[in-house]
């Protein structure tokens, strides 16, 4: 009796899993074979957003199932990417992955629901650009040693500003401001438009800013460019200098994104989607508009955006660290 | 003449068909989303902004406009007829809005909102177009001292707001200031009041506030009062407003516009401030104070005027210096860049024809928001003859739907119905909601620059009083606050000494 009750639970587990496995193979063959939903961090308009948009518009044309974008900004990104690691592992829910989610966070809050590293696994990267280290105009300096000399010289007078604790254009910041020795105030603003306002009006000196906010500030003579943080020049805008050449190597921070799903996602979708999503990247539309937002693309296979993402890793977690930043 | 040269260039785009097509749907969407409650711009724009792609830059950024101030035409709609805010700057459009429904006179508040807005429009589009320097000097002078104490008066004047106990209203600022200290705080990125809520860290949502203490319930206590009655309103006035009306909306709307126009250029809250401000001034101006709350036209007219003028010019920042004041201009930023179009200092000069195309649309668009809202009066006024019991179910639904595609989030739905029943306990302990709402926008932006002025000073609380727009708020402030308490005091003192 008790062995074939056994032999039944078996046979049984035995059915389950066959059916299991063709349907995880059916689901690979026909995939994408409804709806697609794409879930954003951050509120409409910001480039986390319009790279959202780019890819449903891709995807939804060629696979013929409409991509839903959905903006579930709050906690700093957290929220959303929390939502993707409970969605079903399918290859369904996207999420757009960025310096905070994929790398920063984790380092930075105390207490995450996901762990980037173990519950998303990235199917492309999609594009990065650096941040751009802006002086209001009632700033004399035209360089950034002028500017750091100017500051040593009037210690505890000068305001920097930032769009939050814990942001990566606040932690570049503060490491600029740790490798240069400067005696400066840091002024938090709620996000990046109440920083250029205040700088226009001279409230504070400089910001590390996103670059499609500040080029045309910087091109209409509103605020002037110092420095890219990257090690080179960026393609883009050759005239601005880099960290680098001003002396500050490891200021190196770039905002970039990803597509992210979750990582119990098969391999196969996982790679499908990333192919997918980088050739519309590639497309010249894609590259205009991103190059509006001054952004280059680096889409690539999943294991490109593996290396790219344990990279920054690398770089974020000596800086946090060694900033001593946690944020509940 | 330069400028009528911009200006006729801008006509010559804008008066394309192609261009006209696009306002006209613009404007349309706009009507349409601001008069479902609770689905806002936002979202609109949002799920709109892909299509754009394919359709010219200037085309789709007249159309993507032209949805903005549409949707500011159509939010008074839902406020008067059925007490639902959908923005912060349609909360005061209750007030008296919603009691000249009840008396019959809805047709005659909607009309006086969509004239008194096609007015404020037109004058905002002359400001942006005339005006645009001497308005980005006032602008310039707010910095965040100045700020700080311009939600010091907003804060002191919400008092205003309630018709009732003083007490009770002060009261139910505090409240309100609470409310709005939920979230993250900006400078130790500390989480306060959020009780491991994660969907709490960025503060409570103004929409569920908003819906929920006015529009929920009001619900409850209509089917409280009179779940049998057939619709809301019994009897229908006549649609236009009579030439009394008239007399005391006119005055108000010009006052409302003048303010607002000013106020829509301050990017950090000022567009919040400008309907809320005008009814204050009309309260304080009127010689029959006590009418307001009860269905004074006043307080429709100059609120809806000011909240029109203000978003047309609260394009000024943006156009001028990239600077979006709100979450609707972040987005139409988001899309002119898209369009290889950057907002900012350069945009008038490298795309003349964009530029003065957007502004000379908005004055097309505002008439035909006109033509559009005025004869759809009558459809909206007999809506409220749809029996109560079949037209909640249909409000409620529509506001869950607003509510949860705001953030996507079912947390955000809750919290409305949450607010709802705070909002019938405190209407049953007779507090007023109107104060509870300013001070809950309010005081996160006073904290945020009142903290910030103390670090740009190096704590030298002085810096408020040596600059002198912040010295001309703070006495203001305590003007009124001295206005407000000393009666009450005198009248305390004169009952103490008859006993």
């Amino acid at each position: 009796m008790r062995r074939t009750s056994l032999d039944c639970v078996r046979a049984f587990v035995l059915v389950v899993a066959a059916t299991l496995l063709a349907g995880t193979a059916v689901a690979q063959d026909n995939f994408p074979n409804r709806a697609l939903r794409i879930v954003v961090p951050f509120p409409p308009g910001g480039p986390n957003d319009v790279l959202a948009r780019l890819v449903s518009d891709h995807l939804s044309k060629v696979w013929g199932q409409p991509a839903v974008v959905e903006n579930r900004p709050g906690g700093g990104g957290n929220l959303a990417a929390d939502l993707v690691v409970k969605a079903p592992a399918d290859g369904y829910t996207l999420l757009i992955g960025a310096t905070g989610i994929m790398a920063v966070n984790q380092f930075v809050y105390k207490n995450l629901p996901y762990s980037s590293s173990r519950d998303l696994v990235a199917a492309t990267m999609l594009a990065h650009a650096p941040l751009i280290l802006t002086v209001g105009t009632h700033v004399t300096a035209t360089t950034l040693a002028d500017y750091v000399a100017f500051v040593k010289a009037n210690p505890g007078k000068r305001n920097w500003a930032h769009p939050g604790v814990g942001t990566s254009p606040q932690l570049a910041a503060a490491t600029f401001v740790a490798r240069a020795g400067l005696d400066m105030a840091s002024i938090p603003y709620r996000g990046t438009t109440a920083i250029v306002d205040a700088q226009l009006k001279g409230e504070i000196d400089w910001t590390m800013d996103v670059m499609h906010s500040a080029i045309p500030l910087h091109r209409g003579g509103k605020v002037r460019a110092l420095a890219v943080t990257a090690k080179q020049r960026w393609p883009l805008f050759p005239e601005i200098p880099s960290m680098a050449e001003a002396g500050y190597p490891d200021v190196d921070a770039a905002a970039w994104f990803c597509i992210a799903v979750h990582a119990g996602t098969p391999r196969p979708i996982v790679e499908r989607l990333g192919a997918e999503i980088a050739r519309g990247m590639k497309s010249e539309d894609s590259k205009q508009r991103l190059a509006s937002f001054g952004m280059l693309d680096i889409s690539g296979t999943p294991d490109e955006a593996r290396r790219y993402i344990d990279a920054q890793i690398a770089y974020w977690r000596p800086i946090v660290e060694g900033l001593k930043i946690t944020v509940e | 003449m330069e400028l009528f040269d911009n200006l006729a260039l801008g006509f010559s785009v804008a008066l394309t068909w192609q261009n006209l097509l696009f306002c006209m749907i613009g404007v349309l969407i706009g009507t349409l989303i601001g008069v479902l409650p609770g689905i806002g711009p936002v979202a609109t724009i949002a799920m709109l902004l892909p299509i754009t792609f394919y359709a010219p830059p200037i085309a789709a950024i007249i159309m993507l406009a032209g949805i903005y101030y549409g949707a500011q035409y159509g939010g008074s709609t839902t406020s008067i007829l059925v007490n639902m805010p959908g923005e912060a700057s349609a909360v005061v459009t209750c007030l008296d809005g919603y009691p000249m429904a009840r008396m019959g006179r809805a047709g005659a508040a909607l009309t006086v909102a969509a004239v008194g807005s096609l007015f404020a429009g037109i004058v905002g589009t002359l400001a942006l177009a005339f005006f645009t320097s001497p308005l980005l000097a006032v602008a310039n002078s707010f910095g965040s001292p100045e700020y700080c104490s311009l939600m010091a008066l907003g804060l002191a004047a919400s008092v205003v707001l309630a018709q009732g106990s003083i007490l009770k209203a002060t009261m139910m600022i505090f409240v309100g200031m609470l409310l709005g200290l939920v979230g993250t705080d900006v400078q130790s990125a500390t989480l306060r009041y959020t009780f491991g809520l994660p969907e709490l860290s960025d503060g409570i949502g103004f929409v569920s506030v908003a819906m929920g203490l006015f529009g929920m319930s009001e619900i409850i206590l209509n089917l409280e009062r009179r779940l049998r009655q057939q619709g809301v309103i019994a009897k229908i006035g006549s649609l236009f407003p009579s030439r009394e009306e008239w007399r005391r909306a006119i005055p108000a709307s010009a006052r409302g516009t003048g303010l607002g126009a000013l106020l829509g250029v301050l990017p950090g809250g000022g567009a919040v401030m400008s309907s809320f401000a005008s009814y204050a001034l009309e309260k304080r101006v009127s010689k029959t104070p006590e009418r307001f709350g009860n269905g004074a036209i006043e307080g429709v007219a100059g609120p809806e005027a000011a909240n029109n003028a203000g978003a047309q010019t609260s394009f000024i920042p943006l156009l001028i210096l990239g600077i979006p004041s709100n979450a609707v201009l972040a987005l139409l930023a988001g899309a002119m860049m898209i369009h290889g179009v950057a907002p900012g200092p350069q945009i008038a000069s490298s795309k003349p024809e964009l530029f003065w195309g957007v502004i000379a649309s908005m004055f097309m668009g505002n008439v035909m928001l006109v033509i559009i809202n005025l004869p759809l009066i009558g459809l909206w006024v007999r809506l409220l003859k749809i029996p109560y019991g079949i037209l909640f179910p249909a409000i409620l639904f529509f506001c869950c739907v607003g509510v949860y595609t705001l953030n996507n989030s079912w947390f955000d739905v809750l919290a409305t119905a949450f607010f709802g029943i705070l909002g019938y306990m405190f209407r049953k302990l007779g507090c007023e909601m109107a104060p509870l709402l300013m001070a809950y926008v309010l005081a996160p932006l006073f904290e945020e620059n009142l903290r910030r002025s103390m670090l740009l000073s190096r704590g030298d609380a002085m810096v408020f009083i040596d600059r002198p727009v912040s010295a001309g708020l703070i006495a203001a402030t305590i003007i009124l606050i001295l206005i407000v308490i000393l009666p009450n005091f005198r009248k305390t003192r004169e009952v103490a000494f008859k006993e």
